[in-house]
Order: structure tokens, then C-alpha cells, then sequence
């Protein structure tokens, strides 16, 4: 476990690396209900919270944490760990323009339920986004994915009404 | 019991179209993702659909009406199975509140209570009480997030919280 959490803040470490040597975006992410289907989850609701760090004005890293509210109140946890690609345009310009404030991001990555080992791979596309790094703020409306838990062998599901980035 | 509800609800529409101030929206929808627990911590997953009437434009003690259902499973079951009619107080209206980071445009701030009753699927009549701490409105729109409730009779039977919800102001 202490090896996994000194792989987790090597990441992040040169995740921020990266943010200021590109002087790169760096947001929280917010997303407060998400319905998710599978084997190891219980039907109710979930919350996600996380981080992205910008590493070019196109691509994004993420780590999240989605966390059971009902019916167990944090009796699970889960990460998620991912790239992030704007499909229609970047999020910034190099030479200070703002970037695309509709676009579309898909987000490849992995994922583990109460532990760091990865158990899913999933793909998340969030269909429209509204807001860019210049308004610090974006809304990702109607994000959702599909993974394969290959653990259980199964595929599951995502789904929320939107979610909410928070530039700073 | 159905007839009832109906009954009651056009009852409330009434008397509050009868004394509203006129408001420029003040009927509209309501969609929304909730998650429920029984008592026996048994968890359901639902979209909440529904009906807001706000008649009124108060800065404090501001009425409104819902009438909700919701659409809830678990890994056996789905269904519609929760009839709501709710009555809303939002208990102040500001602009000068501390949230003015989560928006672009200024959306004034309003935590609410609601009282009101629930129909359950083997259609039992119980109380139902809400809180929306995080209440958001402009002219068209409201947004709540995580907003706690009970369903009692008079013990907690359900509880849950409705995790988002939007409503858009049409007519």
C-alpha cells in the first residue's frame, strides 16, 4: 500500500511538473450524482470529486474519487485515473487566446473500487461541455462511460447529469 | 387514493393561482437524480421527474409547489414508485451569499424546507420532509444540490437525497 501511495504521488507530482512547465490549467471537478451499475455496486447514488491538471491545451489528466452517499455514506470508494482529449478544439490558445467554450471530451483511463489496483478500464465522453480555463469554469453535461471490470468479468455503466470543473 | 391526489393537487394550483403575484415564469419542470434507502438500508437508484409551480416572487418565506415522481431500480426492479406532492418555503432569497463562484451570472440564493406527502407503491400515504441547502434560482431556472429527505410514518421509513436537480421555468 505504501508503494502505491508513493506511485499516486509520484503521478501527481509530475502532473503539477508538467502544469508549470507548460503553465497548464489545473481545475477541481465536481460531479454530484452519478448512477453506476455493476457487481461491486449498490444501487443508490455516488459522489465525485477530483482534480485535473492540464498537460497540453488539449489533453488532461484526472484523478477522481467517487464515494457511495446512499443508502452507505462513504462505504465505498472508488478512483479513477485518466487522460482527457477535447475532441473540437483546445481548452487555451499558447498565445493567450481564449480557447473552444463548446466542446466535447473523451476520457480514457482506469479505474479501482477500495483499493489502488486498477480492476476496470472504461472510456467516459462527455457529449457537450460549456465554460473554458479563461471563465474558470466548465460544464460537462450528460457525461457518461461504459467499463470493463476484468475482475468480475462485466461491463458497467456511468451515467450523471453533469459536472462541474472549477478552474484555479 | 390516486383520485385524491389529483384532486389535491389542482385544489393547491388553484388557490395558489387565485392569490399569485404574476410572475414572468412561474410553471415549469423538474428532472433529477436521487438515491433512496429503506430501512433496511436497502439502496435504490432513481431519476426524479416532476411539476414546480412558483407563484410568487417573496424575499423571505417564498411558497412553491412541487409535484414529483420517481423513477427508482436496484439490480431486480424498476419502476415509477414515489408520488410526491411537496409544498417548498424558500426561507430568504439573496444575491449577496457566499456560492458566487459556481456561477458566470449572478443566481440568487434561496435554502428551502418542504412538508409534504408521499404516495408509496403498495400505496400508503406518508410524510415527507426536505431541506435544500443549496438552492440556486434566477428567473428561469433552479438549481438544488444535495438535498436531504425522510419519508415518515411517523418513523423514518426512507430517506435519501436528491443528489441534483434542475428545474426550468417555461409558462
Amino acid at each position: 500500500m505504501i508503494v502505491k501511495k508513493k506511485i499516486l504521488i509520484i503521478i501527481l507530482s509530475i502532473c503539477l511538473s508538467c502544469s508549470v512547465i507548460f503553465g497548464t490549467d489545473i481545475a477541481l471537478s465536481v460531479t454530484p450524482g452519478s448512477l453506476i451499475t455493476g457487481t461491486n455496486y449498490q444501487p443508490g447514488a455516488h459522489v465525485t470529486v477530483g482534480t485535473k491538471i492540464g498537460l497540453t491545451p488539449r489533453i488532461e489528466l484526472g484523478l477522481d474519487a467517487m464515494t457511495e452517499v446512499v443508502p452507505n455514506p462513504f462505504g465505498s470508494f472508488r478512483y479513477c485515473l485518466y487522460f482527457g482529449y477535447d475532441l473540437l478544439g483546445p481548452r487555451y490558445f499558447r498565445n493567450g487566446n481564449a480557447g473552444f467554450a463548446i466542446n466535447s471530451v473523451l476520457n480514457i483511463g482506469v479505474a479501482g473500487l477500495n483499493t489502488l489496483v486498477p480492476d476496470t478500464v472504461f472510456i467516459k465522453f462527455s457529449p457537450v461541455t460549456i465554460g473554458m480555463v479563461a471563465q474558470e469554469r466548465r460544464e460537462h453535461l450528460f457525461p457518461f462511460g461504459i467499463g470493463y471490470d476484468f475482475i468480475n468479468k462485466e461491463f458497467c455503466f456511468w451515467v450523471s447529469v453533469v459536472s462541474y470543473d472549477f478552474y484555479i | 387514493m390516486k383520485k385524491n391526489l389529483t384532486i389535491l393537487l389542482f385544489v393547491f394550483i388553484f388557490i395558489f393561482k387565485l392569490t399569485a403575484v404574476q410572475m414572468p415564469y412561474s410553471l415549469g419542470y423538474e428532472l433529477g437524480i436521487t438515491g433512496i434507502s429503506d430501512k433496511q438500508n436497502n439502496g435504490k437508484s432513481g431519476v426524479v421527474f416532476g411539476l414546480v409551480y412558483t407563484p410568487f416572487d417573496f424575499q423571505v418565506m417564498n411558497p412553491s409547489l412541487k409535484a414529483e415522481t420517481v423513477l427508482a431500480w436496484n439490480k431486480t426492479d424498476i419502476g415509477f414508485q414515489d408520488y410526491r406532492l411537496i409544498v417548498n418555503v424558500d426561507l430568504v432569497r439573496t444575491i449577496n451569499h457566499p456560492f458566487g463562484f459556481l456561477w458566470s451570472n449572478p443566481f440568487a440564493w434561496c435554502p428551502s424546507i418542504g412538508v409534504g406527502i408521499q404516495k408509496n407503491s403498495d400505496n400508503r400515504v406518508l410524510g415527507y420532509l426536505s431541506l435544500s441547502p443549496l438552492k440556486f434560482m434566477d428567473k428561469d431556472f433552479i438549481y438544488e444540490w444535495f438535498s436531504p429527505f425522510v419519508v415518515l410514518s411517523p418513523t423514518v421509513e426512507q430517506w435519501g437525497i436528491v443528489l441534483l436537480s434542475f428545474s426550468s421555468l417555461v409558462v
